[in-house]
């Protein structure tokens, strides 16, 4: 399975869409629902696939000249 | 101060558990049915996913759907039940929502899960609702007072034990979120009202889904609930509903002045309690009176 994170702004716009035509009354096909549930899988995927980044460790100072020590 | 001519004919966990921390907050929500405007992001949150989490588990196990299918059925419910809702919560929106529901189906498999829900002739116990009188009766209509639960399933342990599961939506899952969950009268409650209806249960079962900006966390908890701790529950629950009519008749009601005016980001009634006049701010407050056996939001 590809773990390529989908366009976030994309998917967001296509949700809306989505439930904008649900609240309109609008007959879905179920295929749509499953689409969005996939494309919410990837991205999961992706995320927990990509590498985590190290958290920088805040550089010690000097107090009197704020080198760094 | 007004005291209402009513009291309330059900009363449920969330009211005794107010009244316990401080009466009058209970008069103010429950009493005068006052509650800030709007809808609370976390009761919707959790409302919507606990409604997904039923439909999918009526679609995988009752009507036997495969899982995609099934998660496409409860990503329908979900959308239709977030409705027009918008917040501007950092973490907790429809996507989010829906993210939760594929994350916990991912983190528990249905096909290999220890617990799944009870199927008794063709009828799934998810969303299990009650409401059962208590040997009190109400101080106006002489009716007997009824305590009223709804968890999301009575499910089967393991293939063997029933047990009570609730899923619960929260922000964080730190090493003490586990802990509060050990004496929680809302769990007791619902074990005493599943005995009631044929169902003893072993245990209770919390499953906690945290909503984080980079994913989601689970957790999952197992509590026991015997006899002589629903017992125990239920002695303390009638002594706490006599205290509430009491108070009822007395007309007082009395503020904790304490922990319970900020816990949870602090009460929603900290505006009249800090005001010499609290009448000056009822108009920041709409009357919405509670039904406990009605939709929990």
């Amino acid at each position: 399975m590809s773990t390529t994170n989908p366009d976030p702004l994309a998917k967001a716009r296509h949700l809306n869409d989505l439930r904008q035509r649900v609240l309109a009354g609008e007959d879905i096909p179920p295929e749509e629902y499953r689409e969005i549930i996939a494309d919410i899988r990837q991205t999961r995927l992706a995320a927990a696939a990509a590498p985590v980044r190290p958290k920088a460790k805040p550089t010690k100072l000097n107090p009197d000249t704020l080198e760094p020590l | 101060m007004d005291n209402p001519s009513s009291f309330p004919a059900v009363i449920d966990s969330s009211m005794r558990s107010q009244f316990v921390a401080c009466p009058h907050s209970f008069f103010r929500r429950y009493m005068q049915g006052l509650q800030r405007p709007g809808t609370s992001v976390h009761l919707h949150f959790g409302s919507c996913f606990a409604d997904g989490i039923a439909a999918f588990r009526r679609a995988f196990y009752l009507d036997r759907h495969p899982t995609d299918i099934a998660l496409g059925i409860a990503a329908a419910e979900i959308i239709r039940r977030w409705g027009t809702a918008e917040f501007t919560h950092p973490t907790k929106s429809l996507e989010t929502c829906l993210g939760a529901l594929e994350a916990y189906v991912a983190h528990y498999p249905p096909a290999t899960d220890h617990l799944k829900p009870l199927i008794q002739d063709d009828t799934i116990h998810t969303e299990f609702n009650f409401g059962l009188p208590l040997p009190i009766r109400h101080p106006v209509t002489d009716e007997p007072l009824l305590y009223a639960g709804r968890f999301d399933m009575l499910g089967v342990l393991h293939g063997t034990g029933k047990a009570i599961v609730d899923e619960k939506t929260t922000s964080q899952l730190g090493d003490t979120w586990g802990n509060q969950w050990r004496l929680r009268a809302q769990f007791t409650g619902y074990a005493w009202g599943a005995a009631e209806f044929g169902h003893a249960v072993d245990c209770v079962v919390v499953r906690g889904i945290s909503i984080l900006k980079r994913g989601f966390g689970h957790a999952e908890v197992i509590e026991q609930r015997p006899q002589w701790m629903i017992a125990e529950w239920k002695d303390q629950l009638l002594r706490d509903i006599r205290r509430m009519i009491a108070t009822w008749k007395d007309g007082h009601w009395d503020k904790s002045l304490d922990s319970a005016c900020s816990s949870y980001g602090g009460c929603t009634f900290l505006d009249l309690c800090t005001s010499e006049h609290p009448d000056r701010w009822m108009g920041d407050y709409e009357v919405s009176h509670y039904d406990p056996l009605g939709s929990v939001e």
